[in-house]
C-alpha cells in the first residue's frame, strides 16, 4: 500500500506528524528515533512516550553518532506485550535482522519504519552544519553539496533502499514535493496506513530515477573504496602498514552492529598474556609491542563477522587513529558475503552461513 | 575403570572382534583379544568409506560415555584399551575347564622383530629383497617379506612374514640397533581363569582363482572388489593417484559384475552374500568421486538388492544423481577387447538381447567364500553358553549386522554366566584422595624423566646441553636421567624417583619410547601420575632427527617446550560424579522390547516396561507361523514372571527431565500420573503393516496384504476351496517416494506363501511380480527352490507397474513378461500385495527423548552402521521395527543388543566428569545461541529462567563444535581453552 501523507507540510514535518500519529492512534506504544537534546543537536537514539517530544525529533537528520540498531535490539530483547516504531536507516535494519537471528532480539513487537537514506555525516561535520543552520534536516535534503559531504562508507552504500521493513519513507524523488510517501512492505504496515488513512497513491514520480542517479554515483565511489582498501591490504606487511596506528581501544568492534559479543574476547583472558609469554615474544625477536595482538585482532573480527558486515561505517567514524576500518571491512565482506550467497539483513529466514551445514539427509 | 577379575577371551579381531572386546572391556570386564593375523581391524583398513554416509567411521565404535580411559584416534591404527590385552600372530591352542572357568592356552608367533629395540626406521623394509603380493592391497599391490602391518602408524612394529621370508639376513644387517631375530620362535601361555570365549573369526571372501570366474587372475584388468577399492584408496598401491593395473592408463569405463561367488549352484554357492550390493553402489559412487563424475560406472546385477531402511534411496541417489548405471542381465563372459588392456562384456538383458560393452576394468563382487569350520576343540563347547560365535552361521554381514551380533554375543555371554555386572565392577573414577586428583589441584611443578635408551645406536642425543637448558627453563622443573641398558631392570630407580619427586606433572623425553610406553603408563599410574597428568616426547621423530645421526639440542627443545607449555595448563577436570541409576525403561512390549527387558532384567537391572496396548507381545501373538512364535510366547512369560521387571500397560510417558545415568519421568496410565526414575530408555515401540491404496487396495475383496493372505493360507479352510491363480505384487506402495524403503521381510513372506499355496494346489498358477527379490543371505535357498516349484517370477520396473482391474467379479492382473517376451493377463483368485511395514507415531516420545526421527518416522539411530541401537542421546537407546524394517527374530536380537549397549551405561555406579568437556562462561555468554544450533550431540540445552547455555558432560563428546562457532570463548573445552591452545602453538613456533 502506499500512502501520501500531509502534502501540505515539508518532508522531515511530514515524518514527524507520521510519528505524531502512530502514538495519538494507539498505532504503537512507543517510538524509537533520533532526538536531539536540549543541550546538542547531535541526534541520540531516544524511546519516546510523550507525542508532543516528537517535535524535536529528527528522524531523518543526516547524523547518527551509533548505529541505532544496537540500542533497538536492547529494547527489543524480549517482547513485554508493547508495540515499539523503531525508525532506521537501511543499515540498521539489516543489522538488527541479524541481530534477530543471534537471538539478541525479536522483531514481533517492532514497526521497522525505513527511509530511502542519503547517508549520514560525521559528528563534527554535523555538529559544524548545526552551527550555521537553524534546520540541518531540511538543509541537508534541500542541498545536493551537503549530500556529497557524507562519510565514505554511506557515498560507497549500494543498499540505501528499505528491505525487510514494515514501512518506508520515500525520499528519493521527493526533493520538490512536500509531504511524504509511505510505502507498506508488510501485512503490518499495510494495518498500520490503512489506520492512518491517507490516499492511494503511487511512488512518487522522480523516484526511480533519483534512486539510478545516486545508485551510479555511488557505485563509482565503491569501487574506488574497494580498489584503495585491497591495495591497502595486498600483503601481511601492506595490511600491518594500514592498522599500524591501532590503540587497540577497540572502538570498532564497540561500535559495529554485529559484533554482538557481550564481551569482546580480546578483553578476555584468551588475551591476557602471561608474563612468561611477552618475555618469550621478546626474547624471540629482541623486543614486542603491547598491546599484543594488534593484526591478530582485526583479523579475527574480520573472520567473525564479514559474512556479516552491514557496510555502516561505524567503526571508522569511532577510530581515534582514523584507520579506513570500514573500508577495509566492506571490501574483505563483499568477497565473502559473494562466496557464501549471503546477504546481511536480506532474507530473515536464512540462518547464518556456518550453520549450514550439509548433514545425513536422513536427519528431519 | 578398574580390571575386574573376570576375563574373556575374543578370538579374532576384525570389527565383530573389536566390537564385542569393548562392549565387555566398558561393561567392565578385562579381555584378551586373540588374532591369528598380523594387526587388527579385519578388512575395515582396508576400506575408506562406507554406505550410508561415505566416511570411515570405525571411530564411532569407541566408548561415547566415560570417554577418557579408553580415548584415541584411529581404530585403523590400531586399538588400545585399559582393560583390553591385544595379542597378535597368536591362536588358541586348548581350552579347558568349564564355562566360567576355562584354563586356555595361547600360542604366538614372533614377530622377528624386538619391539624395544626398534626404533621404526623401517630400514629393514627397504633392504628386504622379496617382493609377494599384498593380501592388504588384496593382490592389486605388492609388499616386502618384512613389512609394516598398520598403514598409517608409524609407532606400529614391522613384523617378519615367515611364510615368504628367505633369512636372506639383508634386514637384520641394516637394523642399526639389532632388533631382528630370524629365528621363527613359538611362544605358548596359559590363560586362566577365563569366563567365557567369544569367537569372532570372520568370514573369507570368495577367491574368484579359484573357479577361474570372468579371467580373474588372467585377465589383470579384472579384479575384486576389495582390491578395486584399494586401487582408489589414498593408502593403496597407487597412492591416490589409481591407473588402470595392466598399462598405466587412465581409468574411465569401470563395470561392476555381481553375485560373483555368490547364487551360483553350479560353484556351490546358493547363497546370497547380502553385502556386495551396496558395496559396488558405494563403490561406484567411490570411483566416481576419485576419477571424475563422468567416469562411465555401470552395475551389472540380477536383483539389486537394497533391503533395508537407508539403501533404496541410497542406489536412487547413486543412479539418478551421480549417473551410476545399473543394468539387469546375466553376464555371459569377459573377453579382452581390441584395444590392449581393454574388456569387453557380453551379456543376455533383461529382454533377453544380447549385449556387449568395453570397459577399462571389470569388477567382481566377491561375497563370502567357504565358511572355516570351528575348530573342534571350541565347536565342542558351544553347547555350554559360555563359548559364543558371532554369526557365522549368517554368512556374510555387513557392519552393522557384524556390530549387532557381536553386541548380541556379549550380552548372551553375561547373561549365559548369570554375572551381575555391576557388583563385579568398581569404576575408579577421579574421586578427592586419590593421588592423581591431588597431584592436579596443585600448581604446576614438573619433573623431567630423561629415558637415555642405550640399547639404541642411532640417533644419538646431546642430553647434558638438553638437561641444562631444561633446567634454565623459567617455572619449577626438575630433571632425573636414567639410562635404559640391556637386561637391566629399570623398575626401582623409577620407584625412587617417582617416589622422591615434588613434581606433580611429568615429562618424559627419550631418544626411543615406543616399546615402554605401556610399561610406563602403568608404573605412572601406580605412583599416582594418571595418563592426562604425563607427556611424552619422543626424539626419534623425522622432524626432529632430520635424518642425521646426532640430534641437536635446539631441534629437541621445541618438542620439549611444546610438551612443557601443555602440562603447564593442564587442569583438573570440573563438575562432579554423577550417580547413574541400575534402572531403564523400555517403551514398548513387542519382540524387541520384551527383549531387551529381559536381557537387562536377567543382568540385574530393574527395568519398567512400558506397553500403550492393553497387553504386551507387539507384534508377537500375531505372527502365525509358530515356529516363528515360540521363542516370543517365551519372552512374554518369562517378562511377566521377573521379579526385576514392572509392567505397566495401557500406559505412555508422559514426561522426562534429567540426563544419561539418572532420568525422571512419569508414565501416564489410566489418567493416573506413576512417576519412575530410571539411568536409560530403550525405545521398541514397533511397527505396523502399511496401508496403502496401491492397486486399488481396499476396494476388491481378493486383494489383500500379504500379512492377511498369509493368514488365509495357513487357515485349514484354505485348502478347501478351489484355486486357479495366485499373484502377488512385490513392494506396494514401497521403494518408492514417500515410502522409499525396502520392507525386508516381504520377498521371503511371498515366497514362503508361494510354497505353501504349491504344496495345497500342485497345480494352480502362482505368479510374482516383482522388482528385486530381497532374499540375502541364506533366504536366497528359499528362492532358488520356488523357482524350481513352477512358480512364475516376473519383474517390473517401477515406473511400469502391473496393472490391477476388475472383469465383473474377476480381479485382472495385467504385466508384460520381460523374459518371455509377451504381455499377460492373470484372472487372480487371489492378488497379494506386498504393503510392507512402517514405525508406529514416535514424534512426540522423541521429542521428549531428544532423538531425531528419519523422514519415514523411523527413530534415527546414532549411527546407522558403527552404532546401530545407540541415538544421539547416550542414555537413550533404540530396536526393533522402531528403527527399520526387521523380521520378528530381528527385532529380539536387537532387543538383546540395545539391552547390552544400555547395560554399558547402567554397570557404572557413577560417570565420572570429563576433562574434555564443554564448560559456558555465563557472564560473558551472549544467549546467542549457535552453539546450541551447531552441538552435533544435542549435549547443549537453554536454561528456561534465565536463557543460560547449559552443558550435558555425558553427551558432550569435547568436539569442540561449539567452541568453534562462539565468537568470543563463552564456550570453552576443559582444559583446552583457547589461551591454552595458542600458548603451546606459541612454545611450538619459539
Amino acid at each position: 500500500m502506499i500512502v501520501e501523507f500531509e502534502n501540505t507540510l515539508n518532508t522531515p514535518d511530514a515524518v514527524r506528524a507520521f510519528l505524531k500519529r502512530l502514538l495519538d492512534d494507539a498505532l504503537a506504544d512507543a517510538v524509537l528515533t533520533a532526538f536531539a537534546s536540549p543541550h546538542s543537536p547531535l541526534p541520540m537514539p531516544t524511546l519516546m512516550i510523550d507525542s508532543q517530544l516528537l517535535d524535536r525529533a529528527v528522524p531523518l537528520a543526516p547524523a547518527a553518532p551509533l548505529n541505532t540498531a544496537r540500542m533497538a535490539a536492547r529494547v527489543l530483547s524480549k517482547d513485554i506485550g508493547k508495540r515499539i516504531a523503531v525508525v532506521l536507516r537501511p543499515c540498521e535494519i539489516r543489522a538488527l535482522i541479524e541481530m534477530e537471528k543471534l537471538s539478541q532480539c525479536t522483531l514481533d513487537p517492532a514497526i521497522l519504519i525505513s527511509m530511502d537514506c542519503f547517508g549520514r555525516m560525521e559528528n563534527d561535520r554535523y555538529l559544524e552544519l548545526a552551527a550555521t543552520q537553524d534546520d540541518p534536516e531540511s538543509a541537508f535534503y534541500a542541498t545536493p553539496d551537503l549530500q556529497e559531504a557524507v562519510c565514505p562508507s554511506c557515498r560507497a552504500c549500494l543498499r540505501f533502499i528499505p528491505e525487510n521493513v514494515d514501512v518506508t519513507l520515500c525520499l528519493a524523488g521527493q526533493s520538490d514535493k512536500k509531504g511524504v510517501t509511505l510505502v507498506s512492505g508488510s501485512l503490518k504496515g499495510e494495518k498500520v496506513l490503512k489506520k492512518l488513512g491517507g490516499t492511494s497513491t503511487d511512488l512518487p514520480l522522480g523516484r526511480q530515477a533519483d534512486i539510478d542517479r545516486i545508485m551510479a554515483r555511488r557505485q563509482t565511489h565503491r569501487e574506488e573504496m574497494t580498489t584503495g582498501a585491497a591495495a591497502r591490504m595486498a600483503d601481511m606487511a601492506v595490511f600491518q602498514q594500514t592498522i599500524a596506528n591501532c590503540l587497540n581501544c577497540y572502538n570498532c568492534r564497540v561500535a559495529c552492529p554485529v559484533c554482538y559479543c557481550k564481551e569482546c574476547v580480546f578483553v578476555t583472558d584468551v588475551f591476557a598474556h602471561r608474563p612468561e609469554i611477552l618475555m618469550g615474544r621478546a626474547m624471540k625477536k629482541g623486543a614486542v609491542k603491547i598491546p599484543t595482538d594488534t593484526t591478530m585482532f582485526h583479523l579475527t573480527r574480520m573472520a567473525h563477522i564479514a559474512h556479516a558486515c552491514v557496510g555502516c561505517g561505524q567503526c571508522s567514524s569511532v577510530c581515534p587513529s582514523s584507520i579506513p576500518v570500514a573500508d577495509l571491512f566492506i571490501t574483505v565482506s563483499e568477497k565473502v558475503q559473494e562466496h557464501y550467497g549471503y546477504i546481511p539483513g536480506q532474507d530473515p529466514q536464512r540462518p547464518w552461513p556456518f550453520l549450514v551445514v550439509e548433514t545425513d539427509k536422513q536427519v528431519e | 575403570m578398574e580390571k575386574t577379575k573376570s576375563q574373556f577371551l575374543v578370538l579374532g579381531a576384525g570389527v565383530g572382534g573389536i566390537c564385542s572386546a569393548i562392549d565387555l572391556a566398558e561393561t567392565g570386564y578385562s579381555v584378551t583379544l586373540v588374532e591369528k593375523g598380523p594387526r587388527t581391524g579385519g578388512i575395515m583398513p582396508q576400506l575408506d568409506h562406507q554406505f550410508p554416509d561415505d566416511h570411515c567411521g570405525m571411530c564411532r565404535m569407541l566408548p561415547m560415555v566415560d570417554r577418557e580411559p579408553g580415548a584415541q584416534t584411529c581404530l585403523k591404527r590400531g586399538l588400545s584399551h585399559p582393560n583390553i590385552r591385544i595379542l597378535t600372530h597368536t591362536t588358541l591352542t586348548d581350552l579347558s575347564g568349564n564355562p566360567g572357568d576355562y584354563t586356555a592356552v595361547l600360542t604366538s608367533v614372533s614377530r622377528g622383530v624386538d619391539a624395544l629395540r626398534c626404533t621404526r626406521c623401517m630400514a629393514c623394509i627397504d633392504v628386504c629383497p622379496v617382493s609377494v603380493l599384498d593380501a592388504f592391497n588384496d593382490r592389486a599391490g605388492d609388499r616386502n617379506a618384512i613389512y609394516q602391518p598398520f598403514f598409517g602408524n608409524p609407532e606400529a612394529l614391522p613384523t617378519i612374514d615367515w611364510d615368504n621370508c628367505t633369512r636372506c639376513g639383508e634386514c637384520a644387517q641394516a637394523c642399526p640397533n639389532s632388533a631382528i631375530d630370524l629365528e621363527r620362535v613359538e611362544l605358548t601361555e596359559s590363560v586362566a581363569p577365563v569366563s567365557g570365549v567369544i569367537v569372532a573369526g570372520g568370514n573369507p571372501l570368495y577367491d574368484p582363482a579359484v573357479t577361474d570366474l570372468y579371467g580373474y587372475g588372467v585377465l589383470p584388468n579384472v579384479v575384486t572388489a576389495t582390491a578395486f577399492e584399494r586401487i582408489l584408496s589414498g593408502s593403496g598401491p597407487f597412492r591416490g593417484q589409481p591407473v588402470r593395473p595392466s598399462d598405466g592408463h587412465p581409468i574411465r569405463r569401470v563395470a561392476w559384475i555381481q553375485c560373483v561367488g555368490s547364487r551360483n549352484v553350479m560353484i556351490g554357492a546358493g547363497h546370497c552374500s547380502s553385502t556386495c550390493c551396496m558395496f559396488a553402489v558405494k563403490e561406484a559412487l567411490l570411483a566416481k568421486k576419485t576419477l571424475g563424475s563422468d567416469t562411465d560406472t555401470t552395475i551389472f546385477y540380477m536383483d539389486m538388492r537394497t533391503y533395508g531402511r537407508d539403501s533404496q534411496r541410497y542406489r536412487d541417489r547413486a543412479e539418478e544423481e551421480s549417473g551410476v548405471r545399473f543394468i539387469r542381465c546375466r553376464i555371459h563372459s569377459v573377453d579382452p577387447a581390441d584395444d590392449p588392456g581393454d574388456l569387453k562384456l557380453t551379456y543376455l538383458d533383461d529382454l533377453g538381447q544380447p549385449g556387449e560393452a568395453t570397459f577399462d576394468m571389470v569388477v567382481l563382487s566377491t561375497g563370502a567364500g567357504v565358511q572355516k569350520e570351528l575348530p573342534p576343540l571350541l565347536a565342542d563347547k558351544t553347547d555350554q553358553g559360555a563359548v559364543v560365535t558371532i554369526g557365522p552361521e549368517a554368512g556374510l554381514q555387513d557392519i552393522r549386522e557384524t556390530v549387532l551380533r557381536a553386541h548380541g554375543a556379549v550380552s548372551s555371554l553375561l547373561e549365559k554366566l548369570n554375572m551381575d555386572s555391576r557388583a563385579k565392577t568398581i569404576p575408579k573414577t577421579g574421586r578427592a584422595g586419590d593421588k592423581s586428583v591431588n597431584r592436579f589441584m596443585q600448581q604446576p611443578v614438573i619433573q623431567v624423566l630423561v629415558l637415555d635408551n642405550g640399547v639404541v645406536k642411532a640417533p644419538q642425543v646431546e642430553w647434558p646441553a638438553i638437561e641444562g637448558r631444561l633446567e634454565r627453563s623459567p617455572g619449577n622443573i626438575f630433571v632425573n636421567r636414567l639410562s635404559i641398558i640391556d637386561g637391566k631392570d629399570l623398575s626401582l630407580e623409577l620407584e625412587t624417583v617417582l617416589k622422591e619427586t615434588r613434581g606433580n606433572r611429568l615429562l618424559v623425553v627419550s631418544n626411543h619410547i615406543a616399546g615402554y610406553r605401556a610399561t610406563l603408563t602403568k608404573r605412572f599410574e601406580e605412583a599416582g601420575f594418571s595418563a592426562p597428568l604425563v607427556e611424552w616426547v619422543d626424539l626419534n621423530r623425522n622432524d626432529v632427527s632430520m635424518g642425521t645421526e646426532t640430534i641437536q639440542p635446539d631441534a629437541a627443545m621445541k618438542p620439549i617446550q611444546v610438551a612443557l607449555m601443555r602440562l603447564l595448563h593442564k587442569r583438573p577436570s570440573r563438575g562432579m560424579a554423577q550417580v547413574v541409576e541400575n534402572s531403564a525403561l523400555v517403551i514398548g512390549a513387542g519382540p524387541a522390547g520384551l527383549s531387551a527387558a529381559v536381557s537387562l532384567a536377567e543382568q540385574g537391572v530393574v527395568v519398567h516396561l512400558v506397553e500403550k496396548e492393553i497387553s504386551i507381545g507387539g507384534n508377537g501373538p500375531r505372527i502365525q507361523d509358530e515356529h516363528q512364535r515360540r521363542p516370543i510366547d517365551q519372552l512374554i512369560v518369562r517378562a511377566k514372571g521377573h521379579p526385576n521387571i514392572s509392567i505397566h500397560t495401557g500406559a505412555t510417558l508422559g514426561a522426562l527431565s534429567g540426563r544419561p545415568g539418572h532420568f525422571e519421568g512419569w508414565v501416564v496410565k489410566e489418567n493416573m500420573e506413576i512417576p519412575l526414575s530410571f539411568g536409560a530408555a530403550i525405545i521398541a515401540t514397533g511397527g505396523t503393516p502399511a496401508i496403502t491404496e496401491a492397486y486399488g487396495m481396499g476396494k476388491h475383496p481378493p486383494l489383500v496384504s500379504h500379512f492377511d493372505f498369509e493368514k488365509k493360507v495357513l487357515d485349514p479352510r484354505f485348502a478347501e476351496d478351489t484355486l486357479n491363480t495366485v499373484v502377488m505384487i512385490q513392494c506396494a506402495g514401497s521403494r518408492e517416494e514417500p515410502r522409499n524403503y525396502c520392507s525386508r521381510t516381504c520377498c521371503v513372506k511371498a515366497l514362503d506363501n508361494a510354497l505353501r499355496v504349491r504344496q495345497l494346489f500342485p497345480h494352480a498358477r502362482i505368479v510374482i511380480f516383482y522388482r528385486d527379490i530381497m532374499t540375502y543371505g541364506k533366504s536366497e535357498e528359499l528362492y532358488a527352490k520356488a523357482r524350481t516349484r513352477r512358480i512364475r517370477f516376473i519383474p517390473f520396473n517401477k515406473s511400469k507397474p502391473p496393472v490391477v482391474r476388475t472383469e465383473g467379479d474377476t480381479v485382472v492382473v495385467d504385466g508384460f513378461d520381460p523374459v518371455m517376451g509377451e504381455a499377460v493377463h492373470l484372472k487372480a483368485d487371489w492378488v497379494s500385495l506386498a504393503v510392507g511395514m512402517v514405525p508406529k507415531p514416535i514424534h512426540d516420545l522423541c521429542r521428549l527423548l531428544e532423538v531425531p526421527v528419519t523422514p519415514d518416522g523411523f527413530v534415527h539411530e546414532a549411527d546407522a552402521k558403527w552404532r546401530p541401537v545407540d541415538t544421539i542421546n547416550p542414555g537413550v537407546f533404540v530396536c526393533g521395527l522402531a528403527k527399520g524394517p526387521l523380521r520378528a527374530d530381528e527385532a529380539v536380537a536387537e532387543g538383546t543388543a540395545a539391552a547390552l549397549r544400555a547395560l554399558r551405561l547402567l554397570n557404572r555406579t557413577e560417570l565420572a566428569p570429563q576433562r574434555h568437556s564443554a564448560v559456558v562462561r555465563h557472564a560473558i555468554c551472549s544467549r546467542c545461541y549457535l552453539c546450541v544450533d551447531s552441538c552435533p550431540y544435542g549435549a547443549r540445552f537453554v536454561e528456561p529462567v534465565l536463557g543460560q547455555v547449559e552443558v550435558d558432560p555425558v553427551a558432550c563428546q569435547g568436539c569442540g563444535t561449539c567452541a568453534s562457532v562462539c565468537p568470543n570463548s563463552a564456550t570453552v573445552m576443559g582444559e583446552n581453552e583457547d589461551f591454552t591452545v595458542m600458548n603451546v602453538i606459541e612454545a611450538a613456533l619459539m
